[in-house]
Protein backbone atom coordinates (compact mmCIF):
# COMPACT_ATOMS: atom_id res chain seq x y z
CA UNK A 1 0.00 0.00 0.00
CA UNK A 2 1.28 3.58 -0.08
CA UNK A 3 3.50 4.11 2.28
CA UNK A 4 4.52 7.96 2.37
CA UNK A 5 0.99 10.16 1.73
CA UNK A 6 1.18 14.33 1.13
CA UNK A 7 -1.92 16.01 1.89
CA UNK A 8 -1.12 19.60 0.66
CA UNK A 9 -4.45 21.82 2.54
CA UNK A 10 -4.95 25.52 2.12
CA UNK A 11 -6.90 26.09 5.32
CA UNK A 12 -10.38 26.01 3.12
CA UNK A 13 -13.47 23.18 4.41
CA UNK A 14 -12.94 22.12 0.64
CA UNK A 15 -9.33 21.25 1.06
CA UNK A 16 -10.45 19.64 4.54
CA UNK A 17 -12.56 17.42 3.45
CA UNK A 18 -10.07 15.74 1.37
CA UNK A 19 -9.17 14.70 5.22
CA UNK A 20 -12.49 11.76 4.81
CA UNK A 21 -10.57 10.45 1.46
CA UNK A 22 -7.02 9.84 3.46
CA UNK A 23 -8.64 8.51 6.04
CA UNK A 24 -10.09 6.26 3.39
CA UNK A 25 -6.73 5.62 2.52
CA UNK A 26 -5.61 4.36 5.69
CA UNK A 27 -7.87 1.81 6.95
CA UNK A 28 -5.69 -0.83 6.21
CA UNK A 29 -3.37 -3.50 7.03
CA UNK A 30 -0.33 -1.18 7.73
CA UNK A 31 -0.40 2.78 8.56
CA UNK A 32 0.94 4.55 6.14
CA UNK A 33 2.81 7.99 6.79
CA UNK A 34 0.99 11.10 6.45
CA UNK A 35 2.19 14.49 6.10
CA UNK A 36 -0.09 17.65 5.78
CA UNK A 37 1.39 20.81 4.35
CA UNK A 38 0.15 24.25 4.07
CA UNK A 39 2.35 26.82 1.62
CA UNK A 40 2.83 30.16 2.58
CA UNK A 41 3.29 31.83 -0.22
CA UNK A 42 5.86 34.67 -0.21
CA UNK A 43 4.08 38.37 -0.02
CA UNK A 44 4.27 40.61 -3.41
CA UNK A 45 6.22 43.92 -1.58
CA UNK A 46 5.66 45.64 -5.04
CA UNK A 47 1.94 45.77 -4.69
CA UNK A 48 1.51 46.28 -1.05
CA UNK A 49 4.61 49.00 -0.89
CA UNK A 50 5.10 47.91 2.70
CA UNK A 51 7.77 48.43 4.87
CA UNK A 52 10.46 45.50 5.35
CA UNK A 53 9.54 44.62 8.85
CA UNK A 54 6.20 45.08 8.67
CA UNK A 55 6.02 42.03 5.98
CA UNK A 56 8.32 40.23 8.18
CA UNK A 57 5.91 40.53 11.16
CA UNK A 58 2.83 39.64 8.66
CA UNK A 59 5.39 36.45 7.27
CA UNK A 60 5.68 35.28 10.65
CA UNK A 61 2.16 35.50 11.36
CA UNK A 62 1.20 33.50 8.41
CA UNK A 63 3.63 30.71 9.93
CA UNK A 64 2.68 31.02 13.11
CA UNK A 65 -1.43 30.35 12.18
CA UNK A 66 -0.98 27.97 9.54
CA UNK A 67 1.32 25.85 11.29
CA UNK A 68 -1.61 25.99 14.50
CA UNK A 69 -3.40 24.81 11.87
CA UNK A 70 -2.16 22.02 10.78
CA UNK A 71 -1.05 21.23 14.56
CA UNK A 72 -4.56 20.98 15.01
CA UNK A 73 -5.97 19.41 12.06
CA UNK A 74 -3.38 16.76 12.88
CA UNK A 75 -4.72 16.23 16.18
CA UNK A 76 -7.97 15.46 14.41
CA UNK A 77 -6.54 12.61 12.72
CA UNK A 78 -4.71 11.29 15.39
CA UNK A 79 -7.81 11.33 18.03
CA UNK A 80 -9.28 8.96 14.41
CA UNK A 81 -6.29 6.48 14.83
CA UNK A 82 -4.53 8.17 12.30
CA UNK A 83 -1.23 9.62 13.07
CA UNK A 84 -0.03 12.20 11.22
CA UNK A 85 3.21 14.81 11.18
CA UNK A 86 2.12 18.03 9.95
CA UNK A 87 4.39 21.08 8.08
CA UNK A 88 4.80 24.71 7.04
CA UNK A 89 6.23 24.67 3.39
CA UNK A 90 7.42 28.35 1.30
CA UNK A 91 7.40 29.64 -1.86
CA UNK A 92 4.87 29.02 -5.20
CA UNK A 93 2.09 26.75 -3.77
CA UNK A 94 2.44 23.80 -6.97
CA UNK A 95 6.41 24.48 -7.01
CA UNK A 96 7.12 23.54 -3.06
CA UNK A 97 4.40 20.53 -2.88
CA UNK A 98 6.16 19.25 -6.24
CA UNK A 99 9.67 19.93 -4.74
CA UNK A 100 8.63 18.02 -1.38
CA UNK A 101 6.86 14.97 -3.07
CA UNK A 102 10.07 14.89 -5.71
CA UNK A 103 12.62 14.98 -2.62
CA UNK A 104 11.07 12.77 -0.05
CA UNK A 105 9.76 9.96 -1.43
CA UNK A 106 5.96 10.73 -1.22
CA UNK A 107 4.14 8.04 -3.02
CA UNK A 108 0.35 9.32 -3.16
CA UNK A 109 -0.88 12.69 -3.01
CA UNK A 110 -4.41 13.86 -2.12
CA UNK A 111 -6.14 16.78 -2.50
CA UNK A 112 -8.77 19.31 -3.35
CA UNK A 113 -9.07 20.53 -6.96
CA UNK A 114 -10.94 23.55 -5.43
CA UNK A 115 -9.98 26.11 -2.53
CA UNK A 116 -13.01 28.53 -1.15
CA UNK A 117 -13.53 30.48 -4.41
CA UNK A 118 -12.18 34.09 -3.90
CA UNK A 119 -11.02 33.27 -0.66
CA UNK A 120 -8.43 30.63 -0.72
CA UNK A 121 -5.62 30.65 -3.02
CA UNK A 122 -6.80 27.28 -4.49
CA UNK A 123 -9.55 29.06 -6.62
CA UNK A 124 -10.55 27.09 -9.45
CA UNK A 125 -8.18 24.39 -9.28
CA UNK A 126 -5.17 25.91 -10.95
CA UNK A 127 -2.86 24.73 -8.04
CA UNK A 128 -4.29 20.99 -7.82
CA UNK A 129 -4.03 21.14 -12.14
CA UNK A 130 -0.52 22.35 -11.73
CA UNK A 131 0.62 19.80 -9.23
CA UNK A 132 -1.22 16.84 -11.22
CA UNK A 133 0.20 18.08 -14.40
CA UNK A 134 3.85 17.08 -13.12
CA UNK A 135 3.93 15.32 -10.26
CA UNK A 136 5.43 11.91 -10.96
CA UNK A 137 3.83 9.39 -8.93
CA UNK A 138 -0.31 8.75 -8.48
CA UNK A 139 -2.62 12.09 -6.87
CA UNK A 140 -5.87 11.68 -6.00
CA UNK A 141 -8.11 14.90 -6.76
CA UNK A 142 -11.32 15.54 -4.87
CA UNK A 143 -13.60 17.61 -6.38
CA UNK A 144 -16.61 20.04 -5.10
CA UNK A 145 -19.33 17.83 -5.18
CA UNK A 146 -17.76 15.11 -3.40
CA UNK A 147 -16.77 17.85 -0.50
CA UNK A 148 -20.09 19.95 0.03
CA UNK A 149 -20.11 21.80 2.74
CA UNK A 150 -23.54 21.24 4.80
CA UNK B 1 -13.69 2.76 2.16
CA UNK B 2 -14.13 2.65 -1.51
CA UNK B 3 -16.61 -0.49 -2.49
CA UNK B 4 -16.55 0.36 -5.84
CA UNK B 5 -13.28 1.31 -8.29
CA UNK B 6 -13.86 2.16 -11.91
CA UNK B 7 -10.65 2.01 -14.30
CA UNK B 8 -11.40 3.88 -17.65
CA UNK B 9 -8.69 1.25 -19.99
CA UNK B 10 -7.66 2.29 -23.32
CA UNK B 11 -5.20 -0.46 -23.82
CA UNK B 12 -2.20 1.78 -22.70
CA UNK B 13 0.48 0.52 -20.81
CA UNK B 14 -0.31 3.45 -18.51
CA UNK B 15 -3.83 1.72 -18.25
CA UNK B 16 -2.54 -0.99 -16.75
CA UNK B 17 -0.41 1.13 -14.26
CA UNK B 18 -3.75 2.60 -13.34
CA UNK B 19 -4.98 -0.99 -12.76
CA UNK B 20 -1.89 -1.59 -10.27
CA UNK B 21 -3.07 0.84 -8.13
CA UNK B 22 -6.83 0.12 -8.01
CA UNK B 23 -5.67 -3.38 -7.39
CA UNK B 24 -3.13 -2.28 -4.37
CA UNK B 25 -6.12 -0.24 -3.19
CA UNK B 26 -8.43 -2.85 -3.09
CA UNK B 27 -6.78 -5.49 -2.01
CA UNK B 28 -5.91 -3.31 1.10
CA UNK B 29 -9.42 -3.12 1.41
CA UNK B 30 -10.65 -6.57 0.63
CA UNK B 31 -14.15 -6.08 -0.12
CA UNK B 32 -14.16 -3.79 -2.83
CA UNK B 33 -15.22 -4.46 -7.01
CA UNK B 34 -12.90 -3.24 -9.82
CA UNK B 35 -14.90 -2.29 -12.76
CA UNK B 36 -13.11 -2.08 -15.52
CA UNK B 37 -14.54 0.13 -18.60
CA UNK B 38 -13.59 0.46 -22.38
CA UNK B 39 -15.49 3.39 -24.28
CA UNK B 40 -15.27 3.19 -28.02
CA UNK B 41 -15.78 6.05 -29.94
CA UNK B 42 -18.08 6.60 -32.73
CA UNK B 43 -15.44 6.09 -35.57
CA UNK B 44 -17.36 9.31 -37.30
CA UNK B 45 -16.04 11.59 -34.83
CA UNK B 46 -12.28 10.21 -35.77
CA UNK B 47 -12.45 10.47 -39.34
CA UNK B 48 -16.25 11.80 -40.53
CA UNK B 49 -15.72 11.16 -44.31
CA UNK B 50 -16.35 7.48 -43.70
CA UNK B 51 -19.40 6.38 -44.67
CA UNK B 52 -22.10 4.67 -42.17
CA UNK B 53 -21.22 1.27 -43.23
CA UNK B 54 -17.70 1.20 -42.44
CA UNK B 55 -17.94 3.12 -39.62
CA UNK B 56 -20.29 0.50 -38.03
CA UNK B 57 -17.79 -2.22 -39.52
CA UNK B 58 -14.93 -0.32 -37.34
CA UNK B 59 -16.67 0.17 -34.54
CA UNK B 60 -18.25 -3.57 -34.32
CA UNK B 61 -14.68 -4.63 -34.39
CA UNK B 62 -13.11 -2.20 -31.97
CA UNK B 63 -16.24 -3.58 -29.32
CA UNK B 64 -14.69 -7.38 -30.51
CA UNK B 65 -11.08 -6.53 -30.02
CA UNK B 66 -12.30 -4.61 -26.64
CA UNK B 67 -14.28 -7.34 -25.49
CA UNK B 68 -11.18 -9.38 -25.35
CA UNK B 69 -8.81 -6.74 -23.85
CA UNK B 70 -11.35 -6.24 -20.97
CA UNK B 71 -11.77 -10.59 -20.30
CA UNK B 72 -8.54 -11.18 -19.99
CA UNK B 73 -7.82 -8.10 -17.64
CA UNK B 74 -11.23 -9.45 -15.66
CA UNK B 75 -9.75 -13.26 -15.44
CA UNK B 76 -6.43 -11.35 -14.19
CA UNK B 77 -8.18 -9.87 -11.41
CA UNK B 78 -10.44 -12.72 -10.66
CA UNK B 79 -6.93 -14.86 -10.26
CA UNK B 80 -6.29 -12.36 -7.70
CA UNK B 81 -9.61 -12.75 -5.70
CA UNK B 82 -10.43 -9.54 -6.72
CA UNK B 83 -14.58 -9.26 -8.18
CA UNK B 84 -14.30 -7.62 -11.21
CA UNK B 85 -16.56 -6.70 -14.35
CA UNK B 86 -15.69 -5.25 -17.60
CA UNK B 87 -18.08 -3.07 -19.43
CA UNK B 88 -17.85 -1.38 -23.14
CA UNK B 89 -19.56 1.31 -23.63
CA UNK B 90 -20.11 3.76 -26.74
CA UNK B 91 -20.02 7.25 -26.94
CA UNK B 92 -17.61 10.98 -25.75
CA UNK B 93 -15.35 9.05 -23.18
CA UNK B 94 -14.79 11.81 -20.32
CA UNK B 95 -18.87 11.55 -20.56
CA UNK B 96 -19.59 8.06 -21.15
CA UNK B 97 -17.19 7.51 -17.83
CA UNK B 98 -18.73 10.06 -15.74
CA UNK B 99 -22.26 8.54 -16.35
CA UNK B 100 -21.38 5.27 -15.69
CA UNK B 101 -19.81 6.35 -12.44
CA UNK B 102 -22.56 8.36 -11.51
CA UNK B 103 -25.27 5.37 -12.70
CA UNK B 104 -23.47 2.46 -10.28
CA UNK B 105 -22.44 4.38 -7.60
CA UNK B 106 -18.74 4.16 -8.34
CA UNK B 107 -16.67 5.17 -5.49
CA UNK B 108 -13.35 6.03 -6.89
CA UNK B 109 -12.28 6.66 -10.27
CA UNK B 110 -8.31 5.78 -11.35
CA UNK B 111 -6.84 6.11 -14.61
CA UNK B 112 -3.98 7.23 -16.12
CA UNK B 113 -3.13 11.09 -17.10
CA UNK B 114 -2.96 10.50 -20.52
CA UNK B 115 -4.00 7.66 -22.77
CA UNK B 116 -3.05 5.93 -26.47
CA UNK B 117 -4.23 7.95 -29.21
CA UNK B 118 -4.13 10.68 -30.86
CA UNK B 119 -2.29 13.67 -30.76
CA UNK B 120 -4.03 16.12 -27.80
CA UNK B 121 -3.56 12.90 -25.46
CA UNK B 122 -0.35 12.77 -25.63
CA UNK B 123 -0.55 15.87 -22.94
CA UNK B 124 -1.70 15.52 -19.77
CA UNK B 125 -5.63 17.00 -20.66
CA UNK B 126 -8.22 15.83 -22.53
CA UNK B 127 -9.95 12.34 -21.21
CA UNK B 128 -8.14 12.51 -17.99
CA UNK B 129 -8.68 16.36 -16.83
CA UNK B 130 -12.30 16.22 -18.39
CA UNK B 131 -13.11 13.38 -15.67
CA UNK B 132 -11.30 15.37 -13.28
CA UNK B 133 -13.02 18.40 -13.97
CA UNK B 134 -16.91 17.04 -13.31
CA UNK B 135 -16.94 13.75 -11.71
CA UNK B 136 -18.86 13.21 -8.83
CA UNK B 137 -15.91 11.25 -6.85
CA UNK B 138 -12.61 11.73 -6.13
CA UNK B 139 -10.26 10.76 -9.21
CA UNK B 140 -7.01 9.42 -8.96
CA UNK B 141 -4.57 9.82 -11.78
CA UNK B 142 -1.45 7.67 -11.80
CA UNK B 143 1.69 9.01 -13.95
CA UNK B 144 3.51 7.19 -16.70
CA UNK B 145 6.34 7.91 -14.29
CA UNK B 146 4.95 5.76 -11.34
CA UNK B 147 6.04 2.30 -10.25
CA UNK B 148 4.00 -0.22 -7.83
CA UNK B 149 5.20 -2.38 -5.53
CA UNK B 150 2.76 -5.01 -4.82
CA UNK B 151 3.61 -4.78 -1.04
Amino acid sequence: MYKKILVPLDGSPFAECVLEHVKNMVVGKELPEVILVFVVEPINKGVYDMPENTLADIQKQSETVSAEYLKNTAAKLAAEGIPATWLVLHGDIAEAILDYAGKNQVDLVIMSTHGLSGISRWAMGSVAYSVARQVTVPIMLVAPPDCRIA
Amino acid sequence: MFKKILVPMDGSNLSELALANAVLIASNFGLTEINIIHVVEPFKSLAHWVSDDVALKMENEAVRVARKYLDQNVEKLTLKGIRAEGIIAKGNPPEVIREYAVKTGVDLIVMGTHGRTGFSRLMFGSVASSVTHNSPVPVMLVPPSTSVSDK
